[in-house]
């Protein structure tokens, strides 16, 4: 597999919503318009590659039995940076299922 | 570097790090975003007084005053003047009946307590059913009714609001959130 092909099947052929079903909640909730759609995108986006940069620089030195642990401490605490950073810079996007 | 053994003290001293960096880290952003989501917040405000109630000079912001429910609780009313006339007042109301935690409405009256216009500042409603409130179709019809004539109950209650489909709950705690703001204005606001 090349390297474009490892970039275009996150479109369809491995795209988490559509393929895993995953994150359908918030993608039918947010999504009422193309500018909130764009909006989940940026910050899940965003979120994604930030907590994923952070875990492989961390990775070796996480011992295996408390990888989860350590994995969701990093990963929510990006998802709350960004949520406080769109509250506070982006109000008229920032939409949160559930509150 | 060769992978950490899982022993109980590299487990204790990672997750210790991990989360020692990532509640810093959360902190210094809380910090940061504190001030401007006050402003936000604050701006949204003086936006739906401006929805609801006509033209005006002063600052209702300056003006506002609390006024007790009754019941054990107050609202915040923002008076709003034209060149020191009154000429509307928004009510910052609630209710604790919604469906999934309080609503948190801005209501503006004219001084005989006709509903000029109703803003949905906070509420945690269903998506697609009770989140209906929000749109015009439910609540434009509260507009330019008094409440003294307009029994602020829905249509199963035997009142003229149209509910909302599947959202009877919301449309409930919507009325009542109106209905709070308008006789705690009545009781003690109207000057």
């Amino acid at each position: 597999m090349n390297q474009l092909q490892n970039f275009t099947k996150g479109f369809i052929k491995e795209n988490p919503i559509l393929v895993l079903v995953l994150g359908t909640c918030p993608t039918l909730a947010t999504t009422s318009s193309s500018l909130n759609g764009m909006g989940m995108g940026i910050a899940t986006t965003f979120v994604l590659i930030g907590s994923n940069v952070v875990i492989s620089l961390l990775s070796g030195v996480i011992p295996d039995k408390v990888r989860i642990p350590a994995f969701v401490v990093i990963i929510a605490s990006f998802v709350t940076v960004v949520d406080l950073l769109m509250q506070a810079y982006i109000p008229s996007v920032s939409y949160k299922p559930g509150t | 570097m060769a992978k950490t053994k899982s022993t109980f003290k590299n487990m204790v001293l990672s997750l210790t790090f991990i989360s020692l960096g990532a509640s810093a880290c959360l902190g210094f952003v809380y910090e940061m975003t504190k001030a401007p989501i006050e402003l936000s917040i604050l701006n949204k405000k003086l936006d739906a007084i401006k929805q609801v109630v006509p033209e005006f000079s002063n600052n209702p912001y300056k003006e506002m005053y609390k006024l007790p429910t009754g019941d054990g609780d107050s609202l915040e009313i923002y008076p709003a003047k034209k060149d020191d006339i009154i000429v509307g007042y928004a009510v910052n109301t609630n209710s604790k009946k919604g469906f999934s935690g309080n609503i948190n409405l801005m209501a503006g009256f004219k001084p005989d307590g006709t509903i000029i216009n109703i803003s949905v500042l906070a509420q945690k409603e269903t998506p697609g059913l009770g989140m209906k409130m929000t749109e015009p179709l439910f609540k434009n019809q509260f507009n330019d009714k008094n409440p003294s004539q307009f029994k602020l109950k829905v249509k199963k209650d035997g009142g003229p609001v149209d509910a909302i489909s599947a959202a009877t709950i919301s449309s409930r705690a919507f009325c009542d959130a109106v209905q709070r703001a308008y006789n705690t204005l009545q009781k003690g606001g109207l000057k």
